[in-house]
């Protein structure tokens, strides 16, 4: 059963009471919800997710109303994890963002039963390519492009990893996309949903794109890595595909790990084994479509 | 004189062929370091055996075959410096 198929009265039901636990990848996670506007975001950008048995949950997140008064003066929302509260509150429209940045917080505090590393996830023919990057790169902008273009999605913001296999667990929650990356992606996704645009404390417009059914519908199936791909977004720069030292690329991958001293040698082994087989490359770019051709030729060439 | 040795006595190294960086992991610290080839060899050395930084001058102007007036007092003080602001070396207990 899925999200959509609960009755309407039936998901808003749990979400306002014992909670709603829904199946992402291979986290289950139970969430509670009062707020309307969080309620329709999650029929729509979750529709396809699958809901799981009450007792499956890794954490549990909560988004509601802060304080009484505030419910009528500017009214505000907040977050909790597992009973945590990480952030400020927040304006009252931005309570669908808060909770996926609260989602995110969770998966990046909460899992240790497998390794969580900063990057998107895309996969062609059971294969994964991996795209760690920081904030302004163009992560999120050239992933969802890639699932545009073809490219199963797996993953915007995490590749959790089994420490024991190296295999990547898919985790396709909604895209982050900001300012002009909504404009540049819904013109090549036509079938593309937002949810509402909020503004950051940065500055910042985000907008979140509802993952495509596909990708939840194979979320249970784990990956291996073959490509480990640094995006760099720079205006006017020539498409440029470089290799990248290995050595220099685990060094990144553990530093764009959240867990990866909890997994002592294990985790040593995992990242190791997983540059061991995967071609590792920088892929600067301007033009989005030049871009796209270098992905699909890395993913023909099954050379490491 | 201090006398230096590696913060880990097991740490792991890994270097691909053809590379001229490696990683260093410290499974005591949990931690992963890019490291030049020449660091590795050097705390290789200082693994087996703590010495002290004169030990280390002579022993990157020979074991390493660096030019022995390429190697200085001062250099070998920077280089420990990095070594341990990354944790990788520490002084000995006299």
């Amino acid at each position: 059963v899925t999200a959509a198929q609960l009755s309407g009265p039936e998901r808003r039901g749990r979400l306002a009471g014992q909670g709603l636990v829904l199946q992402a990848g291979p986290l289950a996670v139970r969430i509670r919800t009062p707020l309307r506007s969080v309620q329709d975001y999650l029929a729509g950008h979750y529709a396809d997710f699958p809901v799981a048995d009450a007792g499956a949950a890794h954490f549990a997140v909560d988004v509601r109303a802060s304080g009484r008064v505030r419910r009528f003066v500017r009214p505000q929302v907040t977050f909790a994890g597992d009973g945590v509260t990480p952030f400020h509150p927040l304006p009252a429209h931005m309570a669908a963002a808060l909770f996926e940045w609260g989602f995110n917080w969770c998966v990046s505090r909460r899992v240790h039963h497998l390794l969580v590393v900063h990057a998107a996830v895309l996969s062609r023919n059971g294969h994964a390519l991996l795209l760690p990057a920081p904030p302004g790169a163009g992560k999120s902008t050239l992933c969802a492009a890639l699932v545009s273009a073809g490219w199963q999605f797996g993953s915007d913001e995490f590749a959790l990893i089994e420490p024991e296999t190296g295999l990547v667990h898919p985790l396709p929650r909604p895209i982050s996309l900001k300012d002009q990356s909504v404009g540049i992606v819904s013109a090549r996704w036509r079938e593309a949903v937002f949810g509402p645009e909020v503004t950051e404390p940065t500055g910042a417009r985000v907008r979140h794109l509802r993952p495509p059914g596909s990708g939840v519908a194979q979320a249970h199936v784990p990956l291996e890595a073959r490509w480990v791909v640094l995006p760099a977004y720079r205006a006017g720069a020539s498409t440029a595909l470089a290799s990248v030292p290995r050595a220099r690329m685990l060094a990144h991958l553990a530093d764009s790990s959240y867990n990866f001293t909890e997994f002592g040698a294990r985790g040593f082994d995992c990242l190791r084994a997983i540059i061991d087989r995967s071609r590792c490359c920088t892929l600067t770019y301007s033009d989005l479509d030049e871009a796209l051709a270098v992905c699909d030729g890395l993913a023909r060439d099954t050379a490491v | 004189l201090h006398v230096w040795r590696t913060a880990d006595p097991d740490l792991i190294f890994h270097r691909w062929p053809g590379e001229s960086e490696a990683v260093a992991y410290s499974p005591r610290a949990g931690s992963l370091h890019l490291v030049t080839a020449s660091a590795v060899v050097l705390l290789q050395e200082l693994s087996a055996r703590p010495q002290t930084a004169a030990d280390i001058e002579r022993f990157i102007g020979s074991g390493l075959g660096v030019s022995p007036g390429d190697v200085t007092g001062e250099s070998v003080a920077d280089l420990l410096r990095g070594l341990r602001e990354a944790e990788l070396v520490e002084r000995a207990q006299p």
